[in-house]
């Protein structure tokens, strides 16, 4: 027995009645339920479902992407094929079982998909290395978490990255966890950034449910809304928002590492979390909500300084909208939490930037200057990716990503708009969701605009994934639904081209309306978002050391020569070097490297020039990789500063990089092969 | 506290009150467990992490949120999202106020913060609890919190998996495990590299020197070391090392400041005409 919904138009087939025997439907139930799930409003399948199997192609994807990872170190050429096919084994099966309206598929699976995917990502990440931290920005963090335990206390320099000391939380954790457990900094930080990931997803799915949720809860129920919005299950749409929020760019590595903002974005989700809920309860139960969001907003804040002013941000536009709503309507659900919490996150960033985190202005100024930039004269073209071309697979599935998202979500915006303007949560990601156009602009107009753009997205893509995914919900229910589109003649009043134009927009959202077509276009992003985020296609897979190759370069010989430095000749000593035994120096060695003195190294011999220019820079040691001359640097530069950075066409001659061994007052104190070490200080001290 | 407000004594109350805060007794045993062992040395690393990972990561938050927001009044997400951030949130500010002390971060003072909010938490959660059910149900008109999530109570055996579900995830757990052992495996075989560190430092006087060869080759090697002053003199080494073993020697440096190049140049013993390693002071090297 089958009925038809009349807003709808989806079909839905009847359980037999009782003198009918107990046949099971033949087949799935469609419209999102059953019916005494529907009168409950509740989901009617409380129930794993087929999780279990979906977590087992998880794992087989899991698995090809470690077999990958060991053609990486062979050198194979299979890896890559493994790989991307075990990427797509861990996420588009779920794809397509969350898109799915069978009823068969409750809130639990659903749930259990987007956490399951998280951690097979994550074991994604992890496997690339299992063993160490390898990466810049986690090395600089685990010198600051090292610090916090050997010192006891907070706040120690760490020349490697000054501000991370002064937003301490994620070391927090992470030492606290360490102390009590004898666990290395490296496992408990590994774990501490596997839970947190957990903990984002779970937030960010509770957070899209509770927007995309009950009429009821959020506010009255408006005529043909719930038509608009496709009658979907909310957290049908927020399963699906939240897988898409996995495609962003930064998701599967850099925004999985054991960095501070690791932690404080699902602090600031749950912050969300918890103003998404409206004031229901009794009035000492809201105020202990406030409370809470408190407590994890100043928690967020001490914990990342872009991550606090992103949070600041979210809650004022929450604020206005709440403002507007309640001045233009005159149901609109009467807030004053985000106005009391965008008060409060605004107090705890001027309490805590002024007082204690006092480099943060200095800090971010660059990064807001190239936002300045943007829309002044100068604005400089997206640089190259390094000195090794960018392989047409990536640049095609990079752009093809970008231009998926950019069409598709002006009318998601509307859409939601349209079906949703009278919550304000969904107002707020709706409007928040279109800063995705800025960033846009940042990534594909500024010098610099690929990285900031990277940072930005992993905040711009929360709601773009919300708005996205509540566009597509919608877009599938009403393919069903769709009458057939209109015969040319059907539009004649209007006029033959407005006639074609509109038939083309049916044919366009009933094609986008397919689940193949959702699932494609998902896989497109989801590929998009790997090849235009971290690690790039030069260490995509991990294996032999590169040259200025991130993690590629990271290997004993350099971590045993900064470790040297360490133990021979004390902390905080000035040295330079390159762009890889920077990094070390500065976090196994706790040495501070300078950055400017490329040319010191670029240059054929050794003269007055170049002694001033250590001199200004206060250098001690020289450490010199000879492994420079070898390789061109696969991230397009030799040095952190580096002048000619992607303008090499061949390595550094070698004999520019031995010249030190003939100077007069240079002591050549280390040798590793090929890392050398030279204490320049005599001839520093003989030229003043 | 009027006498109707008070908890019900006797061992039937006793127990009624132990099986109503069941939850918040296992808490705060954790939160005691974690302080006694802190307090103690030589316990296992596995015993640790098994009682540290919940202290660390839920206890206090779930004390802290059951003393904020008694009843069943959260969905079991929110429920997990507040008992885990909140945890959280206590290491990251709690650890501001312990760096005042001057003992700072330190194990013990971690784990008494931890344990003392888990404690507090259950304390304040249990008298919650006892007042609310002292109290009665709320009167009509009264407001009261709303369950949120209407979700029916799970239906147990709609939560049971099937065989072929058992099978899966059996199946999954060991080839995500096969897949970690593959990874783990794979870092260890090749993240490796085969070198010998030497070194030369002098002391803050310049008097005397250090002279160290470190043996990363992953295998026993023997090494010849020269090591000649300017103007002629030296002396050489024969030495062998195990892998990741070092050997280190002190000399006197010639007493004229300006005066007193060194060099130490290593050998291996296979291949005794190459120079592997050099080092110098005040020297210019070959």
């Amino acid at each position: 027995m089958t009925s038809t919904d009349a807003a709808t138009g989806v079909v839905t087939e009847r359980s037999p009645g009782p003198g009918r025997g107990h046949r099971r439907p033949r087949r799935p139930l469609r419209g999102g339920g059953t019916e005494q799930g529907k009168r409950a409003g509740t989901d009617a399948a409380p129930t794993w479902g087929l999780l279990p199997q979906f977590l087992l192609v998880m794992a087989a994807g899991v698995l090809l992407v470690a077999l990958a990872y060991r053609r990486g170190w062979e050198q194979s050429a299979s890896g890559d094929a493994l790989y991307w096919v075990g990427e797509l084994l861990i996420f588009l099966p779920a794809t397509g079982r969350m898109i799915s309206r069978s009823p068969a598929v409750g809130r639990r699976e659903r749930l259990g998909l987007v956490l399951g995917v998280t951690a097979a990502l994550y074991a994604v990440k992890y496997l690339y290395s299992p063993l160490a931290f390898k990466f810049p920005d986690e090395l600089q963090h685990w010198r600051s978490a090292t610090d916090i335990l050997t010192t006891h206390h907070l706040f120690t320099p760490n020349a490697s990255l000054p501000i991370s000391p002064q937003f301490p939380g994620i070391e927090e954790l992470t030492t606290a966890l360490s102390s009590l457990t004898g666990l290395s900094v490296v496992t408990a930080g590994l774990l501490v950034a596997g839970l947190a990931r957990l903990l984002l997803m779970l937030g960010l799915f509770e957070l899209f449910r509770r927007v995309a949720g009950p009429e009821a809860r959020t506010g009255r129920r408006r005529q043909g809304s719930a038509a608009a919005n496709g009658r979907q299950r909310p957290e049908r749409v927020a399963g699906f928002a939240a897988l898409l929020y996995a495609t962003s760019m930064h998701f599967q590595s850099f925004d999985a590492m054991f960095i501070y903002q690791a932690l404080a974005i699902p602090l600031a989700v749950v912050v969300l979390v918890l103003l998404a809920r409206a004031p229901d309860g009794t009035p000492r139960a809201n105020r202990a909500r406030v409370g809470i969001a408190l407590v994890l907003t100043a928690a967020a804040v001490v914990t990342h300084h872009v991550t606090g002013f992103a949070l600041l941000a979210v809650l004022a536009l929450w604020a206005v909208v709440q403002w507007a709503g309640a001045r233009r309507t005159p149901d609109w659900p009467r807030d004053r939490r985000p106005m009391l919490l965008a008060g409060a996150c605004a107090a705890f960033l001027l309490l805590w930037d002024g007082l204690v985190a006092t480099d943060t202005v200095g800090y971010l100024t660059p990064m807001l200057d190239t936002f300045r930039d943007l829309f002044g004269a100068g604005a400089q073209p997206a640089a190259g990716a390094g000195a090794t071309p960018v392989p047409l697979f990536d640049q095609l599935t990079s752009y093809g990503a970008v231009a998926v998202v950019a069409l598709l979500l002006a009318p998601a915006a509307w859409h939601v708009w349209r079906a949703q303007r009278h919550r304000p949560a969904a107002v707020v990601l709706t409007l928040a969701s279109l800063s995705y156009y800025l960033v846009l602009g940042v990534r594909l107009a500024s010098s610099d605009g690929p990285e900031l753009a990277g940072r930005a997205f992993t905040y711009v893509y929360l709601p773009v994934a919300y708005v996205l995914a509540a566009g597509a919900m919608a877009a599938l229910a009403r393919s069903g639904a769709r009458p057939a589109a209109p015969a040319l003649g059907e539009w004649e009043p209007a006029g033959v081209a407005v006639g074609r134009a509109r038939r083309a927009g049916a044919w366009a959202a009933a094609v986008l309306g397919r689940p193949a077509v959702v699932v494609m276009l998902t896989a497109v992003v989801f590929v998009g978002g790997i090849t235009s985020g971290w690690p790039p296609f030069w260490e995509r897979l991990p294996g032999p050391y590169k040259v200025s190759a991130f993690e590629r370069s990271v290997e004993p010989e350099g971590i045993a020569a900064a470790q040297w430095t360490l133990a021979h000749l004390g902390p905080g000593n000035r040295f330079a070097a390159d762009f890889t035994n920077y990094t070390l120096l500065g976090t196994y060695g706790d040495q501070d490297v300078v950055r400017n003195v490329a040319d010191v190294y670029y240059s054929p011999v050794f003269g007055p020039a170049q002694v001033t220019q250590l001199a200004d820079a206060g250098v001690q040691y020289l450490l010199v990789d000879l492994r420079l001359s070898t390789q061109l640097p696969a991230g397009g530069s030799y040095f952190p500063d580096d002048p000619q950075q992607d303008r090499h066409t061949t390595p550094i001659p070698r004999r520019d990089l031995t010249k030190f061994n003939s100077v007069p007052g240079i002591d050549r104190i280390y040798d590793g092969g090929d890392i050398v070490i030279y204490d320049v200080q005599e001839v520093l001290d003989a030229a003043q | 506290m009027p006498p109707s407000d008070l908890p019900r004594t006797g061992p039937h109350g006793v127990r009624q009150a132990a099986q109503r805060n069941a939850d918040l007794l296992a808490a705060a045993a954790l939160a005691v467990v974690a302080a006694l062992l802190a307090l103690v040395a030589g316990i296992p690393t596995p015993v640790r992490i098994l009682v540290a990972i919940p202290v660390v990561f839920a206890a206090p938050g779930y004390t802290v949120t059951e003393a904020l927001l008694p009843g069943r009044n959260r969905g079991p997400v929110e429920r997990v999202l507040l008992a885990v951030t909140l945890s959280i949130s206590v290491s990251v500010l709690g650890g501001l106020l312990l760096n005042l002390l001057p003992a700072g971060l330190t194990r013990t003072t971690q784990t008494l913060l931890l344990s003392v909010v888990t404690l507090a938490g259950a304390a304040t959660a249990a008298l919650r609890r006892a007042r609310v059910k002292s109290a009665g149900p709320a009167e009509p008109g009264e407001p009261s919190e709303p369950a949120e999530a209407a979700e029916p109570r799970p239906v147990r055996r709609a939560l049971r998996l099937s065989p072929a579900g058992i099978a899966s995830l059996v199946l999954a757990i060991a080839v995500a495990s096969a897949a970690i052992a593959i990874g783990v495996q794979t870092a260890q075989a090749h993240d490796t590299a085969s070198f010998t560190q030497l070194w030369i430092t002098a002391n803050s006087s310049s008097t005397r020197a250090q002279v160290g060869v470190m043996n990363d080759e992953g295998a026993a090697q023997s090494y010849t070391l020269d090591l000649t002053t300017h103007g002629g003199s030296g002396r050489t080494y024969g030495f062998r090392l195990q892998d990741t073993a070092s050997w280190r020697t002190e000399i006197a440096l010639p007493a004229t400041a300006k005066g007193y190049p060194v060099t130490v140049r290593l050998y291996r013993t296979q291949a005794p005409g190459v120079l592997y390693r050099e080092v110098s002071l005040g020297a210019s090297p070959s």
